[in-house]
């Protein structure tokens, strides 16, 4: 998310009027308009509405929907514009500012856009604005990723289990489980069960990509989990496409110099479980291929660690 | 008879000589599954076992009739691929990879619904009609053949159900894991309508999670279907405001959590499980309402 003078500055480099402050001159007009993904509808649409002196909006929000082959085409946000009371001059130089924040939206991967928009000497111009721009562009995007645009706010943790290349959720800092999942809806569904069983889960992670790169991959989500504290590990996966087998040989590699104390709980199933069993039996580690087993392996581990 | 795919689809993998595509490509004609060809820019001439290798999908579509694509490219290369595939005719297109731009999904929709085409993702397992067809992630081996079609967004969830039906003896008609980004191709109810008219399908499994409205618009549905249903909905413990792993998983509003999308599918006639590992049992208890299967 791109706030303030930040956000300001780089629609300037789009093209944008901007100016400094949020009050309007004389008798302007301020306005709140926005550029937003409907998620449901699959595109944008623009909104706006007119604001009192206070900033509060004075009107229903106007909502015009875009669509992705025609554009923000003029007859599209002059309606827009005409519903918002503009005429004339300052009509045409909201359409047109409207018309470069969707472009904008467009060419900079920003799924959301909200702007103030004032008169600034008998012309429109954007006072304030912030910008959510879309993790999944950040690849292409170079000078926005570089000035910290795309990155996801989190905490400590959160952040390194970011650069393994997983998705970390910090629960619970009293918790006393971290789940290290494959898969961002077993994930979930592990979470449900756990809380439901009474387990306080501390984190949750799901491997993604991770799972992919063996011992290099998993090492790193690890050691973060291990910087917690946290003295219960789930690891639960059911893979088709990554193999059982070298999930369990990774698991084995980076546990291995785990502190005396902490409960390892291996729930695998799918491709090469038969094989992850047995190098998981090896190294003295049960796989409990049921979930409902494993969950209940989990909270009795929990409930000893707490005791 | 199943859905989106059947004996008579012609499989492409678009992106087949990169890790995933050749891994995908490979266990396809391992299960049988009619993939015709793989298409690399650059690489057309090539063979990847008995699989020739064309440069675009139009030559690929031309000379082996293909009409299905399972996508393996990476994510700036996904909105040309998917254009290129719709184009050259293909109506049946999977996104397999994660990471695809909002923008860009939104434009491969739209130029989908222009085209007649289905996408289903971006960052969607896939789809699979056991015995038929196979245009996912899945292994053939691991879901047997029966009458329960399953829709879900997520991929995991699926392998869970499908792994719990085989336990009671029970079989899918055709699975469809619809992806876990904010804007994707196909929704829940989308799939809903094709499983309603299909005749080899008898019960259906609907598999969501918290964030946007797909499944309350499967609701919608849901009370105009005569097939019965099981639901259930991932997420019920995330901590508000948080995005879960997938990219669309994150309630911005009360509508989009698991409280409301709950009661909305019960309301609606769905079973409503509360977790993932009742979901097997609770389509077993309606067996009496599956018929034999005629393969």
């Amino acid at each position: 998310m791109l706030t303030g003078s930040q956000a300001l500055g780089v629609l300037a480099a789009a093209g944008i009027p901007v100016r400094d402050g949020r009050t309007p001159d004389g008798a302007g007009q301020r306005l709140q308009i926005g550029v937003a993904l409907d998620r449901e509808q699959r595109c944008f649409r623009l909104l706006g509405t007119r604001c009192g002196d206070d900033g509060v909006p004075a009107d229903d929000l106007c909502a015009v929907t875009i669509d992705p082959a025609l554009g923000p085409r003029s007859f599209l946000t002059g309606r827009m514009i005409r519903r918002l009371g503009l005429r004339g001059a300052a009509a045409a130089q909201a359409g047109e500012i409207l018309r470069r924040l969707y472009e904008f939206a467009q060419a900079s991967d920003a799924c959301g856009i909200e702007a103030v928009l004032v008169t600034d000497g008998g012309a429109m111009a954007v006072a304030g604005a912030s910008l959510e721009l879309d993790p999944s562009g950040a690849f292409r995007q170079h000078e926005l990723a570089a000035a910290g645009a795309f990155d996801v706010p989190g905490t400590a943790t959160e952040r390194a289990l970011a650069r393994a290349g997983a998705v970390g959720i910090e629960i619970d800092p009293a918790g006393r489980v971290a789940g290290v999942i494959s898969g961002a809806g077993l994930m979930m569904a592990t979470l449900d069960l756990l809380v439901a069983t009474g387990v306080h889960a501390r984190l949750v992670v799901d491997l993604g990509g991770t799972v992919l790169r063996g011992t290099s991959g998993l090492a790193p989500v690890f050691a973060a989990i291990a910087e917690t504290g946290c003295p219960v590990i789930l690891v639960n996966a059911f893979l088709q496409t990554a193999r059982c087998d070298a999930l369990a040989a990774s698991i084995v590699e980076v546990t291995r110099g785990a502190p005396a104390g902490m409960r390892l709980i291996v729930r695998l199933r799918g491709r090469e479980a038969e094989r992850a069993q047995e190098i998981l039996a090896e190294a003295g580690i049960p796989l409990i291929p049921d979930l409902d087993a494993a969950i209940a392996a989990t909270a009795e581990a929990a409930c000893a660690v707490a005791a | 008879m199943s859905i989106l795919i059947d004996r008579t689809s012609r499989v492409i993998v678009q992106g087949v000589t990169g890790a995933i595509g050749r891994s995908i490509a490979s266990r396809m004609m391992e299960a049988g599954t009619a993939i015709v060809s793989g298409v690399t820019p650059g690489k057309g001439g090539e063979t990847m076992g008995p699989l020739p290798i064309f440069d675009c999908c139009h030559d690929a579509v031309e000379r082996t009739g293909a009409n299905a694509s399972f996508m393996a490219v990476p994510p700036g290369a996904v909105l040309d691929a998917c254009f290129e595939a719709i184009d050259a005719g293909i109506r049946t297109i999977v996104i397999y990879c994660e990471g695809v731009p909002v923008v860009d999904a939104v434009r491969i929709t739209r130029f989908a619904r222009d085209r007649g085409a289905t996408v289903i993702g971006p960052n969607a397992a896939g789809c699979i009609s056991p015995g038929q067809a196979n245009l996912s992630d899945l292994a053939d081996a691991n879901i047997d053949h029966g009458r329960v079609g399953i829709v879900s967004k997520s991929g995991t969830l699926t392998y869970e159900v499908a792994d719990g039906l085989r336990r009671h003896g029970l079989g899918v008609s055709t699975l469809v894991c619809l992806g876990g980004d904010p804007v994707i191709g196909t929704g829940h109810a989308d799939i809903l309508r094709l499983f309603e008219a299909d005749p080899d399908t008898d019960i259906v499994v609907l598999l969501g999670e918290i964030g946007g409205r797909s499944e309350l618009a499967a609701a919608d549905v849901l009370r105009t279907m005569t097939k019965p249903s099981v639901a259930f909905i991932a997420g019920r413990y995330a901590p508000p405001g948080r995005r879960m792993g997938h990219a669309g998983a994150i309630a911005t509003s009360p509508a989009e959590d698991w409280s409301n999308k709950t009661r909305s599918l019960a309301a609606a006639g769905a079973v409503v499980v509360e977790q993932l590992t009742e979901v097997a049992a609770a389509v077993a208890s309606m067996q009496s309402r599956i018929q034999p299967n005629h393969a």
